[in-house]
């Protein structure tokens, strides 16, 4: 072995970063070797090492590396195809709803000329229902209406009739009534 | 010259017929884009691109996008792999924002910048990496990249200067703090690439300490740039 490839010494210690020339330890050693290896020429492209990392860093802040045009062109490629993609995903996604819409609306009125009619239906298109009509609400107070007082009262006795006039209503166009 | 000719017509004369393959075309334009690149060109470009013009849109980042990688994304990720990534991302939201690009009369390069910036502080906030920049430092760089769109005095050359200037000074900061041994252990092995024996050499260390003495520059320098990042080390 030659004297220039002789290993260091090795120490038990961690290395506490002040003593540039103390013992190395055993995983030093070893962070040393593989580091070593990762810069060697024909090595793999710098990978996950931490120190192959920020080694792959210092270079790229020192002396960055151009782009090479056909890597550039496929980037550029894929960024401006996405946008034709997204295009085509929309065209599509409305063409069906779209579709899917006529269909729907298509199936309702065949279903509904196909269905057999009903009495109550038949009556409900040929004649309308009576229906409650806006009135005034004087009726719902034949004892009269005093100056002062009684203003709860009076509107809970028209929410009331009004609410029953709503579902009555209700019923009639339903046809169940 | 014919050819050339032919290219820049089909690339970006005639939008919409397609008379002549896109691509071929850019192909063709690339070579002599150089001589024939003016502001009024770009500004032509700049004005169909935003219009959805996705061959003006292609020649425009065709040609600014390989000086994005190379000044501004790789230095500042400092990963081949990540610096292409952000460009891509970088390119997709041009896509998406280019309606909303206001030409100043300082080009479109210092606003696709900004985009790539904003881009690749995304990227470092995503995913810790060991680099020398920091997101904070590249949100700085991107809002004040914000000012370079209204300096009509800015070429792209001079801001492509002036982002790989950034990212050596940041390098020679950070290298400055740790010992000059191993500064010069990493400026001869990583930056120069001289051969492992000549380096030791020159260190008058065997080559066996010179890889420990390499490995702590490095461990060295991580610590030198952590006070830069005060992310680094969480996660």
């Amino acid at each position: 072995m030659k004297p220039s490839d002789r290993p260091p010494l090795v120490s038990t210690s961690p290395f506490d970063g002040d003593d540039i020339d103390a013992p190395p330890s055993e995983e030093e050693l070893i962070a040393a070797k593989s580091l070593r290896a990762l810069l060697e020429p024909g090595a793999a492209e710098l990978g996950q090492h931490p120190d192959a990392e920020l080694a792959q860093a210092v270079r790229s802040a020192a002396r960055p590396a151009a782009l090479a045009p056909g890597r550039h062109r496929r980037i550029l490629d894929r960024s401006l195809a996405s946008r034709s993609k997204g295009r085509v995903i929309y065209v599509v996604f409305g063409g069906v709803a779209s579709l899917t819409a006529m269909a729907a609306s298509f199936a309702l009125v065949m279903r509904q000329a196909d269905a057999p009619s009903s009495a109550a239906t038949v009556a409900a298109l040929e004649a309308p229902p009576a229906m409650a009509l806006a009135r005034s609400t004087a009726q719902l107070f034949p004892e009269g209406i005093p100056v002062t007082g009684g203003t709860s009262d009076r509107v809970d006795r028209i929410a009331y009739a009004r609410a029953q006039d709503l579902r009555e209503n209700r019923f009639a166009r339903w046809g169940v009534r | 010259m014919e050819l050339a000719l032919a290219g820049i017509w089909g690339g970006f004369v005639e939008p919409t017929g397609h008379p002549f393959p896109f691509w071929l075309g850019l192909c063709i334009v690339r070579p002599v884009a150089a001589e024939l690149w003016t502001s009024d060109t770009e500004q032509a470009l700049v004005v169909r691109a935003k219009a959805g013009d996705k061959h003006a849109l292609g020649l425009l980042l065709t040609r600014f996008g390989p000086m994005l990688f190379r000044s501004v994304l790789l230095p500042r990720l400092g990963n081949t792999g990540a610096a292409e990534q952000a460009l891509g991302d970088t390119y997709l939201r041009v896509v998406e924002r280019i309606s909303s690009f206001e030409w100043q009369g300082c080009g479109i390069y210092p606003w696709l910048r900004m985009v790539a910036l904003h881009v690749a502080v995304d990227l470092l906030r995503a995913r810790r990496r060991e680099v020398l920049f920091g997101p904070e430092d590249l949100q700085r760089e991107a809002e004040a990249s914000e000012q370079d769109l209204s300096d009509g005095d800015l070429t792209d050359t001079l801001i492509e200067r002036r982002d790989l200037d950034a990212a050596r000074s940041t390098l020679e900061r950070a290298l400055e703090k740790i010992n000059p041994r191993y500064a010069s252990a990493i400026r001869l092995r990583i930056i120069e690439e001289r051969p492992r024996d000549e380096v030791a050499q020159t260190l008058g260390i065997s080559t066996a300490t010179f890889d420990v003495v390499l490995h702590r520059a490095m461990s060295a320098l991580r610590k030198a740039i952590a006070p830069l990042d005060p992310l680094a080390g969480e996660s």
